[in-house]
């Protein structure tokens, strides 16, 4: 009888302990780990609401920077735009187009883009002219607003040509389109940040280049031919092999 | 002292004893589950509140979803973008530079930028001398004439073939390997 408070005490002891100490003691790091997550995730939306908030605010100019890399990167391969586009700009550097073959897909070079999405429309243009017209045709290319990105350049100077126009050239034109179809994903963070400095560089570079929007589709100098990608690579070195022998001109 | 109040008194003393660390075992037992308990309410409404939090921070998101979809459209292609001006090779100021190397007694043929970062150049000079001034002019860092932003961009220039045969003309073929890294920023 003497023992009873010991007893009592030991007994409610047990009890607490299996009861709340125990229970408690395993639950515990769960609810600490649910927690950690939870206001993991709950930074994260903080933060991606705060990104939303700020875009809300600069919508008009989400809207034109997404016109805007439309452009240069468009939704569609609107091959006839592009094709009339690379003639509009040989045309008007002076070139004579002699050759204008083209395919979809993507070429060894832009193998790295595959992941982004972006198909490329590979062109491979002959022209002639002279060196002086050949570098303007660059130029121009380099500050296209669709984006046409060179390789495989390749001129020779035909013997019974003049000084001027004396050019045969071929190049292979790679321009991009890509069509992006996202969805509003929640949880995800939104990793654009239109204030960014290096957002607005390119951004202000691009709005630099020519525009060939408003440009009224004519017939090519050319008839355009569908190519595979291989067959247009292979062209273009055929082409310069194909040249007659050059003869000592001036550049 | 008789051996029945020893036993006696030893008992007392283990009762007392048992029933100290009994008392002091039952408080520490009821601070850890006072602390258990107020430690795993804090968390389960910390969560709870958290919860809450993230359920409005969703509906407000969810309400700009209009905006978010194009924030990933324009983030998507801005990335392809960069990373193709980025990769860009500026051939306007290699063919400008080139020209502004070679002598003017050279007269280049055939010309081709090859794959792997490589210029093909046939050409013919009137004399040997002048071949291994535009090879010079090629890999002279501080050639006055050429872009300064293509300094160091020729970074080897190989003589393929030379042939002396024709009088008063030397045709040769030359590779020149080239700096991509250098056309990508060059102004």
């Amino acid at each position: 009888m003497n023992f009873i408070v010991p007893l009592v005490c030991i007994g409610i002891s047990g009890v607490l302990g299996f009861t709340i100490i125990y229970p408690s003691a395993v639950n515990m790091p769960q609810l600490q780990a649910s927690l950690n997550e939870k206001t993991k995730v709950s930074s994260l939306l903080k933060a991606k609401a705060g990104v939303l908030e700020k875009l809300v605010d600069y919508k008009s100019v989400v809207d034109e920077d997404l016109s805007l890399v439309d452009k240069l990167i468009p939704s569609e391969g609107n091959i006839p735009y592009l094709l009339n586009q690379i003639d509009h700009i040989a045309r008007n550097s002076g070139l004579t187009v002699s050759r204008l073959n083209y395919g979809v897909g993507n070429s060894p070079k832009e193998g790295k883009d595959a992941g982004s999405g972006a198909e490329i429309i590979t062109v491979n243009l002959g022209v002639t002219g002279s060196y002086t017209q050949l570098v303007t045709f660059l130029q121009e290319t380099e500050k296209s607003a669709r984006l046409l990105d060179i390789s495989n350049l390749r001129f020779t100077i035909n013997e019974t040509s003049g000084a001027e126009g004396n050019i045969s050239a071929s190049c292979i034109l790679n321009s991009p389109f890509m069509l992006v179809n996202s969805k509003a994903s929640t949880d995800d963070p939104i990793n654009l940040n239109i204030a960014d400095s290096g957002f607005v560089t390119i951004i202000n570079r691009v709005k630099g280049f020519s525009f060939y929007d408003n440009l009224v589709v004519e017939p090519n100098t050319v008839e355009a031919t569908e190519k595979p990608i291989d067959e247009l690579l292979n062209d273009n070195e055929a082409a310069e092999q194909a040249t007659p022998s050059a003869a000592p001109t001036g550049l | 002292m008789p051996e029945q109040e020893v036993q006696a008194q030893t008992k007392t003393k283990l009762l007392k004893l048992s029933t100290v660390f009994t008392i002091v075992l039952l408080i520490i037992v009821c601070g850890v589950s006072a602390y258990f308990m107020v430690t795993t309410t804090k968390l389960k409404n910390q969560i709870e509140a958290e919860e809450g939090v993230i359920a409005g921070l969703r509906s407000q998101i969810n309400n700009k979803s209009a905006v978010e979809i194009n924030a990933r459209n324009l983030g998507k292609k801005f990335a392809t973008l960069k990373s193709i001006l980025n990769d860009r090779l500026y051939y306007s100021y290699l063919l400008t530079d080139i020209e502004s190397r070679k002598p003017t007694e050279i007269s280049v043929n055939q010309f081709s930028i090859l794959n792997d970062n490589k210029i093909s150049i046939s050409g013919k000079s009137p004399a040997y001398p002048v071949i291994t001034t535009y090879v010079n002019h090629l890999l002279g860092n501080n050639y006055e004439p050429a872009n300064p932003t293509l300094k160091g961009v020729y970074k080897s220039a190989t003589l393929n073939q030379v042939d002396m045969t024709n009088q008063g003309s030397v045709s040769f073929t030359m590779s020149v390997e080239f700096d991509p890294e250098k056309l990508k920023y060059a102004k």
